[in-house]
């Protein structure tokens, strides 16, 4: 007889537990369901909140109008308008992991009309173009466009349509090939900073001449890292360019 | 003479065995997905598709973990054994949860690119300098292609075909296809979570695995030690010590294991079993393979 006192043998085949048995595996089989179901429930209320964006399909597709920035990456400076009092500075993507860099090429520095889904994260607009942008014709107001200096901020890079709510969550580690996938298809690469700068703790990145982000960033995307560029503030999106031999991963 | 093989002997205690599992994963992923995020505090919820990975993967993870717990479990207390008899199909169940996991997130963070899906699985992520960011997603498709070949030759016709030297080797793969797992989920999630209790269940499965292997280990080496015999000779137990219908494990000089038989108030030795066409071990010719190399001197004797 054993330690516990059972001493039966068990056949797989056989019809009958042996006695002392079945109390037995209904308690573990209890304890292991409990600690499953334990294990789930608190695995889902204890992950991480993944912000508020999202796509704005909710209120259709939006057309706005404005002057076309190709580079680094395209955006569209909304002139003031009624929905836009003080002008807004919208990133603009194509469907999917792709941009519209090809698109915005041939437009850049035009007026021009732009339509698709929104994707909203508080104050960070993106525009899922839809079909062609053209140009619009009227008035070109200049880009405002503030330098506020050298900086160096910590946070993560990843790539502004996940960011800005194409995912829940589009950033962190899982995220990173995502990531990688967007920023080479041509979608915005952004920096995800821990500390806000002028009030905003999201800047769109460039390289230091204010080209697409340099190809050696790949493979630091969705990581914890420090790095120095100079920030402008262009519209009312601010631009990181970064400095790639400043990046320490943290 | 012929072996036939069926997919499944069913009896009884498989079918309560699989339907506790079935109903047990069901339980698991339903709380998962349904149940649970509405008490999750959130600006907005977590993306279905990621919380369908999250809920695959951790399923698997932990039945993974318990079906490494179960072998040292039953070894430390009989009363585990009817969790082992049953645990092939706890593990073509694990593949077949972890292949879920794989598919949603292949189809989530790999599509909608002008990259094929697959191509930029293996592409996209290439950082090898680095621990924080390394490519964690190779550790889990290498452990996802161990389960597949672990699950396909989970068969009684693999373990003849194979001979069970070969196929108790083959599936001594699921430690390393845990150790990868165990990578895939601490270069992965672990690394970017705050979500202390995840931790806390991730490295207490992987330290309760690795305890009990250590616990039962240290426990089996000594009882191993005490009936290791002379050459040609194995000392198992004075005849009488035997109970009917029950077998008497031995450990053989090369490491391996054997059990000697009182049936019928006969003992079958290995070497002459297939001979006299006893059920029990007419289902494993291999065996007598395997201990042809030894010098059997036990015949079939009358107690």
């Amino acid at each position: 007889m054993s330690a516990n006192g059972y001493d039966g043998f068990f056949v797989g085949w056989g019809k009958k537990l042996p006695a002392g048995l079945p109390p037995f595996l209904i308690v573990s089989v209890l304890f292991m369901a409990g600690l499953f179901a334990g294990t789930a429930f608190s695995f889902v209320i204890t992950q991480n909140n993944p912000g508020d964006g999202a796509f704005r399909f909710d209120i259709g597709r939006q057309t706005v109008i404005g002057v076309l920035e190709a580079r680094p990456y395209p955006v569209i400076h909304v002139s003031p308008n009624d929905k836009y009092p003080d002008g807004h500075s919208i990133m603009l993507t194509g469907q999917g992991k792709r941009g519209v860099m090809q698109q915005a090429k041939s437009l850049d520095g035009q007026q021009v009309q732009a339509r698709g889904v929104l994707l909203k994260r508080g104050a960070l607009d993106m525009l899922q173009v839809a079909g062609r942008m053209k140009p619009a014709g009227g008035e070109i107001q200049p880009v405002d466009v503030t330098d506020l200096g050298t900086w160096r901020l910590s946070g993560e890079i990843c790539d502004g349509k996940c960011y800005a709510g194409a995912m829940r969550p589009g950033t962190g580690l899982a995220h990173k090939a995502c990531a990688n996938l967007c920023i080479i298809g041509g979608t915005p690469a952004v920096f995800v900073s821990k500390g806000e700068v002028d009030g905003s703790s999201f800047f769109m990145l460039s390289d230091e001449q204010g080209n697409p982000l340099d190809d050696r960033l790949f493979g630091i995307t969705a990581v914890l890292l420090s790095a120095e560029g100079q920030i402008e503030k262009r519209g009312d999106l601010h631009l990181f360019k970064i400095n790639p031999d400043s990046v320490q991963v943290q | 003479m012929s072996n036939s093989y069926r997919p499944v002997l069913w009896n009884k205690n498989k079918y309560a065995y699989d339907a506790v599992l079935i109903v047990a994963v069901i339980a698991y992923i339903y709380l998962f997905l349904r149940i649970a995020p509405s008490f999750h505090d959130v600006t907005r919820p977590v993306e279905t598709p990621i919380l369908r990975m999250r809920a695959f993967g951790s399923c698997a993870f932990l039945m993974l973990t318990l079906i490494l717990c179960i072998g040292p479990l039953a070894r430390l207390d009989r009363r585990f054994l009817p969790l082992l008899y049953n645990r092939r199909h706890f593990g073509v169940l694990t593949c077949i949860v972890a292949f879920v996991h794989a598919t949603y997130v292949i189809n989530w963070y790999y599509v909608f690119s002008p990259t094929n899906k697959y191509v930029a699985l293996l592409n996209s992520n290439v950082s090898f300098g680095q621990v924080l960011g390394f490519p964690f997603e190779l550790f889990g498709v290498f452990s996802l292609l161990v389960l597949i070949v672990l699950a396909t030759t989970s068969h009684d016709f693999w373990l003849s075909f194979l001979t069970p030297k070969i196929w108790k080797t083959l599936h001594m793969g699921i430690y390393v296809a845990y150790a990868s797992l165990v990578a895939h989920v601490a270069f992965g999630y672990f690394q970017n979570t705050t979500n202390s209790f995840f931790g806390f269940v991730f490295l207490g499965g992987a330290l309760l695995v690795t305890g009990l292997h250590f616990v039962t280990a240290r426990r089996e080496s000594k009882q191993d030690g005490s009936s290791a015999g002379s050459a040609g000779m194995v000392p198992v137990c004075p005849v009488d010590e035997l109970q009917n219908k029950r077998g008497r494990v031995v450990v053989l000089p090369d490491g391996e294991r054997a059990a000697v038989f009182l049936y019928d108030g006969k003992i079958p030795a290995p070497g002459m079993a297939t001979n006299t066409g006893r059920k029990t071990v007419a289902h494993h010719p291999p065996l007598r393979k395997r201990f042809q190399p030894i010098d059997w001197r036990w015949k079939t004797v009358s107690c």
